[in-house]
């Protein structure tokens, strides 16, 4: 693979969202599990589709929370459009289209077989073998895989100016690279050459290992192997085609991740992680989305010096109460801070883009217009939701800029 | 607590994010300080555990230490593996809290195990190979590999088998007795129901022979409530809660499992009555009062979630938990919540 390298940071930095991702194909939203990378990514697709381009949103979560946001009563496994007069009546006009997926992992991998199988013969053959079957839906790095296979399908199609998707729900950012290289470098034949032709000393010694394996598991599952192993071997070259070109289109230019994490410590770290495997891997990161961010004040740190100053005003019981609550918002906000700097240091990105903890949970279309307005928007203009967290560090295009040493 | 014949494997289930690492510390530590012989298991993974609990130290622990009495002071979490499975940096000894001073009173062992695929492989060859062919050989057999990962669901199927492993009363290959109780820190949902399938996913493909056995005998008590209790933690928010109630219904749909408890976490406290709200929303554009209004509107919605969820889970016990603000947990905090669900989990 050839390694390229990303645009200079510093000039990335100057630039909002939607510049950043002016000439991205692929937009990839990744981050530790419950950083919400899935409303980041339904608030991205969102933000393309109102610069007018065409847009499809791929989500892999089985909550089927898109759909909820999107107002769409089920997501399918193809592309279904979104209704431009619901996101109108919440007051953003698409000049684009968006369009929404939720992937299914067994058609997807299904579909695969059929496409890639030189007879249908072959493909029944394969779907209808246990082991496959199993394979399929059952066995780890399977919704990875048929992710970046959804991706590089849609992405072929033509049918859309981008696509951004939502990555698995896994513990650790990571597995989404990893996962379909291990499912593939057992498909792609590794493990189909141990259990089928070994010759010689490896054929002895093969020999009573597979006495051993039919000892522990029995002879029906060796066959099912065998069997499998022996019809996947004609779509080998299909799937090896698949990969490299997989592989390639995550290394394109075109294509842009977006590190995704809210300001706890452990996604903080994941994402860190990330980047770095992403730059060392000569992938492209467009940016960092710190997500549920608290925009404090220091002055109400202590909630005595605030009880006192406001007690004139509000009463004693009731200064009281508002000083222990904004000493307590304080206190997220101090480690917001601290989360924005430890990411700023580590991974050299002056200006992580952020958006604010929502008081209320974002599972509607105009919650999801908010967003947009946050991430996309002129932020120069505060918007009717901020004041709620607001305090000494708006989250606005100039804080992005120039807000971190 | 009467001996019971093997010990009750407790998971701690629940979407990313929610404190599912936390709250399992913290029942751990709740049950090791009334005595139970307690294990803290989670699946690969970089951990969670090792910074709620205390830092590691590398020191491999000597073997035959593997009985929690036969510890020496100071008594504090220990990563339980056989000797030799793992490699050294995998040894960690955790310790005591509060700059490693040890602790004065003698509490029970509580163990913290992290659970690979590899050794759970290794150990599972070493202790049930039959016939005469050495288990170290066919461990290191790249064929045998090979058909340990092209196996759908037979790695998953190890993993879960050892983490069974740790409950049973008589632990195959050890002089040990098992836990009271393994408090497992489970991964993802989905990753979850992969774990608790594999027993079956892989029955499906393989019918007969010793895995299948031990596979089916271990599906059977993941279906036994005296065995297996599956614990969901939810934020009261939105999409945790959706995910609580989807994890029942599918435990539920698929394995007959039934929730033992819901555990809600960072419950925001709601401390102004509906008269001092409407006295805040007029009070002006002051740093503090916006942010108390925060607070406030956060807390009354997260209200409507956890009435959601209680309504959903007709009739499993749901258990809160405060939003703790100062920082993340460390021991202490962790140590805080464990008094809080002092008797009421189980």
């Amino acid at each position: 693979m050839t390694v390229r390298h990303r645009p200079k940071r510093e000039a990335a930095a100057e630039l909002d969202l939607a510049a950043r991702l002016a000439d991205a194909s692929v937009v990839i939203c990744a981050g530790a599990g419950g950083v919400g990378k899935t409303t980041v990514a339904a608030t991205v697709g969102l933000g393309l589709a109102a610069t007018g381009r065409r847009v499809a949103v791929v989500t892999i979560d089985p909550a089927r929370r898109l759909a909820e946001a999107l107002g769409l009563p089920e997501l399918g496994n193809e592309p279904q459009p979104v209704e431009p007069a619901l996101l109108e009546s919440s007051g953003l006009e698409l000049r684009g289209e968006l369009h929404a997926m939720m992937l299914d992992v067994k058609r997807t991998f299904d579909e695969l077989i059929e496409l890639l199988a030189p007879a249908a013969e072959t493909a029944r053959a394969i779907l209808a073998n246990p082991v496959y079957r199993q394979l399929s839906t059952a066995v780890a790095g399977s919704q990875e895989y048929t992710a970046m296979a959804k991706l590089f399908e849609l992405e072929r199609s033509g049918a859309f100016d981008a696509i951004v998707l939502d990555t698995p729900p896994s513990r650790n950012a990571i597995d989404f690279l990893e996962a379909p290289d291990r499912l593939l470098a057992f498909l792609e034949g590794r493990a189909a050459a141990g259990l089928l032709g070994p010759t010689g000393h490896a054929a002895r010694a093969a020999g009573i290992v597979f006495a051993a394996i039919r000892r522990i598991t029995g002879v029906a599952l060796l066959d099912d192997l065998t069997t499998f192993f022996r019809l996947v071997a004609e779509l080998l070259s299909g799937f090896h085609e698949r990969a490299a070109a997989v592989r390639e289109l995550l290394a394109d230019p075109a294509t842009a991740f977006l590190i995704v994490t809210s300001p706890e410590r452990g996604p903080v770290e994941e994402a860190i992680y990330f980047a770095q495997r992403l730059d060392r891997g000569g992938l492209h990161s467009r940016g960092l989305i710190l997500n549920r961010f608290h925009a404090g004040s220091e002055d109400t740190r202590d909630a005595a010096v605030t009880a006192a100053r406001l007690a004139p005003a509000l009463g004693t019981e009731l200064a009281a109460k508002v000083g222990r609550s904004a000493a307590e918002f304080e206190q997220l906000a101090r480690r917001d801070r601290l989360a924005m700097r430890r990411l700023a240091d580590a991974l050299d990105e002056p200006a992580p883009f952020r958006l604010s903890d929502r008081e209320a949970d974002v599972h509607d279309i105009s919650a999801l217009v908010e967003l947009h307005r946050e991430l996309f928007g002129d932020r120069r203009e505060p918007s009717p939701e901020r004041p709620e967290a607001g305090g000494r560090e708006p989250v606005d295009a100039k804080a992005r800029s120039h807000g971190h040493p | 607590m009467k001996p019971a014949p093997h010990g009750r494997l407790l998971v701690i289930a629940g979407k990313g994010g929610v404190g599912r690492s936390t709250v399992a510390a913290a029942v751990g530590i709740a049950a090791a300080s009334r005595g139970l012989r307690t294990a803290i298991a989670e699946v690969g993974g970089r951990s969670e555990m090792y910074r709620i609990l205390g830092p590691p130290t590398a020191r491999p622990r000597a073997p035959g230490s593997v009985d929690g009495s036969r510890i020496p002071a100071p008594p504090g979490v220990m990563t339980d593996a056989a000797p030799g499975t793992l490699s050294p940096g995998d040894h960690h000894r955790l310790h005591a809290p509060h700059g490693g001073a040890p602790e004065r009173e003698p509490a029970p062992a509580l163990r913290h195990v992290t659970i690979d695929r590899r050794s759970a492989l290794e150990e599972y060859l070493r202790n049930e190979t039959p016939g005469r062919l050495p288990a170290a050989l066919l461990a290191r057999s790249s064929t045998f590999k090979l058909f340990v990962d092209a196996t759908p669901g037979l790695s998953e199927l190890l993993t879960i088998g050892k983490v069974w492993e740790l409950t049973r009363r008589q632990r195959t290959g050890r002089d040990a007795a098992g836990y009271d109780l393994v408090v497992l820190d489970a991964p993802a949902s989905g990753e979850l129901i992969g774990l608790l399938g594999a027993p079956r996913t892989f029955g499906a493909i393989a019918r007969v022979g010793p895995v299948a056995r031990q596979a089916g005998a271990i599906d059977g008590a993941l279906r036994d409530p005296g065995s297996l209790g599956v614990v969901v933690v939810a934020t009261p928010e939105q999409m945790p809660v959706s995910e609580a109630l989807g994890l029942r219904d599918e435990l539920a749909a698929r394995f007959g499992i039934s929730l033992q408890a819901a555990v809600v976490n960072r419950l925001f406290p709601l401390r102004l009555s509906s008269e001092e709200r409407t006295a805040l929303a007029a009070a002006g554009d002051d740093p503090a009062i916006r942010a108390a209004r925060w607070i406030h509107g956060r807390a009354v919605r997260q209200r409507t979630q956890l009435a959601r969820l209680r309504r959903g889970m007709r009739g499993v016990r749901c258990i809160t938990l405060p939003m703790m603000f100062d920082g993340e947990l460390d021991r202490a905090g962790v140590e805080h919540l464990a008094d809080l669900l002092e008797d009421r989990l189980p």
